[in-house]
């Protein structure tokens, strides 16, 4: 009896773990690639109302020069994600 | 008083030393994502964008500055060049290891040589990136 719980506990631990690391999967990359256009459009929208004060606005929303640089190569670089930020700093 | 007259001083001159130079920089960079959509409206294949996009960021540009060449390279587009050439001449001027405006330079005079692009003179700063120039669909 012991031995079947261990064998059930084992299967269940293996699949849990085969659904949290599968790569690329639609929901977790969407979810990210919205983000990613949210945190841009919204330090867009911070550093276009006051310009005078881009460092102090990139380092509230969490970014650095580099990432700041990473992020707008990011939406750039996926149409879907580009005409959402387009669109949203108009 | 006098220390909290100094200290109400010093918080209120705060925000002036946080207005860097890279200011100009950032504003720049905000309109990569703005640019790029402009040059797939104007029918620049995917292909040419992305392959444009990874060479400027492999070579470590930062935003900035690959806005300033995509906008080079968009107004070009606009101005009749041929979209399957989309960046060809900018990979071979980071090869050549130009940067910046030098190289944004270097691409407006390539342009210009081939009677293509803005007249001599225009900066690209003064473009409106909030809305897209060029044809539209």
């Amino acid at each position: 009896m012991n031995a079947r719980i261990r064998w059930l506990a084992f299967g269940t631990a293996l699949i849990l773990a085969a659904a949290c690391s599968r790569p690329g999967g639609e929901a977790a990359g969407g979810a990210s690639a919205m983000t990613a256009v949210d945190h841009a459009v919204a330090a867009a929208h911070a550093i276009q109302a006051n310009p005078a004060a881009t460092d102090s606005i990139l380092a509230a929303h969490g970014l650095t020069r580099a990432r700041f640089d990473s992020l707008m190569y990011e939406v750039a670089a996926d149409s879907a994600l580009a005409r959402a930020y387009t669109e949203a700093i108009k | 008083m006098q220390r909290f007259l100094a200290l109400a001083a010093l918080f209120a001159a705060a925000p002036l030393a946080q207005v860097g130079d890279s200011s100009p920089a950032i504003l720049r960079a905000l309109r990569l994502p703005a640019l790029v959509t402009e040059a797939r409206r104007a029918g620049v294949p995917e292909a040419a964008v992305r392959e444009v996009l990874d060479g400027l960021r492999r070579r470590g540009l930062p935003a900035d500055e690959a806005a300033l060449v995509v906008g080079e390279e968009v107004d070009a587009v606009n101005a009749g060049a041929p979209k399957d050439n989309f960046g060809e001449f900018v990979h071979r001027q980071l090869d050549a290891g130009l940067r910046g405006q030098a190289l944004a330079e270097a691409i407006r005079a390539e342009h210009r040589a081939q009677g293509i692009g803005r007249p001599e003179g225009r900066q690209p700063q003064g473009r409106d990136t909030a809305r897209p120039r060029g044809r539209r669909p």
